[in-house]
């Protein structure tokens, strides 16, 4: 053997490689604000096109709640040079997808496109942020849809108010105090002034980020970015709302009468936003808790006592704040009191033994293949691109985001549930069927 | 004759600055022909055919039926799942 230690070196270099490829990106700005990234990958002639408009429904006032979400559904009503209907109808003919969703924090559209079809996406983006189709019609037909989707999705639920409840409890000054759906109310007294305004304000280039992602040439690219995008007119500099929010400061208990037949508790406990150090460890506290059916939840209430028919978590991190919310559906007579009283056994675990170096082993493949598998698609890398850009100021999280939960040792998990999962922290929320009122 | 030259050159600035038109809808680039997978194919000795594809951009692999993207708990998709125009497929 010429060289003993090729085998050893080369093991070395095996273990010392990236998690997966790089994802490669360029990014910049026009000069009306309009922030770019670029993702060239070539392998199939797909092209993922997105704006993230950096409004959600934390930038609307407490009388006009829902404007972003509406706002979701009134710029598919057209343009000056595209007609009614036809956002649809041209992606849709040409081979493309569309959608667009809101949250708390923004506003998203985007097409998937064949990658000849770029330009079309480009041009039809930019119509939407230079001149959309805003008029009575459109308001008042976008408006009767808005309408019917809370109807079918909330009202038609059963548990579906429960982000509604506990958001207006869980926060008392700030914005998150309602959720993106809002007031059909609101939307009703609303005039198409206001919502002008509201476009005028927010859905400009400055406060919005186009993410492309796919079978792109960069150069070609960026001609039609400053052929369609360059002219449009940068809006008056936005002003962000204010993150403050004080302490829940007591345990909040409540029940609510749903049309349901399955009694439910819902466990909302406060904590940081997306950005924080310890949103880390409190994804992995989830993960531990809740992820799958080797999880302590699972095993401890669906398996064991048999008290829950499902049982699940989640860290609902936003930019400003943060409910980690834990929840579970009874199984025959189990109430939801004792429902709540196992999470907490289970909660109080995690906060005094430390986890096993096998269980912690487990988070952390966990959480690994969670993160690669988000990059498994030029969709998702452009989302998360323009995702990685506005939160947290830097796209290139993409590709090293997991090195912060690589940092997260056992006692950061026992610390955070110290810290946040406790009961003056929380709103609870016991679930029971209208015949129980 | 300086007349001239400024109106020409008025008409060449008005060229280069021209408004772009915008009603004019872009035309699709000429299609690319996809590659969907290049593939080995072999058999082992008991007769068990055997397709491989090598795809190295994300560390994972799986075998016939399973995704590449790992699927999420449906109880947590479907409760965190964002407003939209409709429901995803």
């Amino acid at each position: 053997m010429k060289n003993p230690f090729l085998g050893v070196s080369l093991l070395l270099a095996s273990a010392a490689l990236p998690l997966s490829a790089q994802v490669k990106f360029e990014s910049f700005d026009l000069p009306n604000g309009l922030h770019v990234i670029l993702h060239q990958d070539n392998s199939n002639p797909l092209v993922a096109v997105s704006v993230l408009y950096h409004v959600g429904s934390k930038n609307e006032i407490p009388t006009r709640t829902g404007f972003a979400h509406f706002f979701e559904h009134l710029l598919f009503e057209g343009s000056e040079n595209i007609g009614r209907g036809e956002y649809m109808q041209l992606i849709q003919s040409n081979g493309g997808a569309l959608n667009a969703n809101t949250s708390n924090d923004r506003t998203f559209y985007y097409e998937l496109l064949p990658s000849n079809q770029l330009e079309l996406g480009l041009w039809m983006e930019s119509e939407r942020m230079l001149h959309a189709k805003i008029d009575q019609v459109g308001v008042d037909t976008q408006r009767e849809v808005v309408k019917e989707e809370k109807r079918q999705r909330v009202d038609n639920q059963p548990y579906a108010s429960f982000l509604t409840e506990m958001f207006k409890r869980a926060f008392t000054q700030h914005n998150y105090r309602w959720v993106p759906i809002g007031s059909m109310d609101d939307l009703n007294a609303a005039t198409l002034e206001e919502f002008m305004a509201f476009y005028k304000k927010f859905y400009v280039p400055n406060n919005a980020t186009l993410s492309i992602a796919g079978d792109i040439d960069i150069e070609d690219t960026k001609r039609y970015i400053n052929k369609y995008f360059r002219d449009i007119p940068a809006g008056a500099t936005v002003q962000r709302p204010s993150a403050f929010e004080p302490p829940l400061g007591g345990e909040i208990v409540d029940t609510i009468y749903d049309n349901i037949q399955i009694p439910a508790v819902f466990a909302g406990y406060r904590m940081v936003s997306e950005t924080h150090p310890d949103a880390y460890a409190l994804q992995m506290l989830n993960t531990a808790l809740s992820d799958g059916p080797s999880s302590r939840f699972s095993k401890r209430m669906v398996d064991q006592d048999q008290s829950a028919l499902q049982v699940a978590a989640f860290p609902f991190a936003m930019e400003h704040h943060g409910v980690f919310i834990a929840l579970a559906l009874a199984n025959g007579a189990a109430s939801t009191g004792t429902l709540m009283a196992t999470m907490e056994e289970e909660i109080a675990k995690m906060q005094n033994e430390p986890l096993s170096d096998k269980e912690f082993t487990k988070l952390l493949n966990k959480v690994e293949t969670e993160f690669v598998s988000r990059n498994s698609s030029v969709a998702g890398i452009a989302e998360n691109l323009a995702n990685y850009h506005v939160y947290y100021g830097d796209a290139n999280l993409v590709n090293s985001e997991i090195e912060r939960y690589r940092e997260v040792k056992p006692a950061d998990i026992q610390r955070v549930a110290q810290t946040y999962l406790k009961p003056e922290n929380r709103v609870v929320l016991h679930y029971l069927p209208k015949s129980a009122q | 004759m300086n007349k001239i030259l400024l109106a020409l050159s008025l008409v060449a600035s008005a060229a280069a600055h021209a408004q772009l038109d915008r009603s004019i809808r872009p035309t699709a680039a000429p299609a690319r022909t996809p590659t969907i997978a290049q593939y080995q194919k072999f058999q082992l000795q008991n007769g068990l055919t055997v397709l491989l594809v090598e795809d190295h951009k994300l560390p994972s692999a799986c075998s016939e039926s399973c995704s590449m993207k790992a699927p999420r708990p449906t109880a947590k998709r479907l409760l965190t799942k964002r407003w939209t125009l409709s429901e995803p497929v």
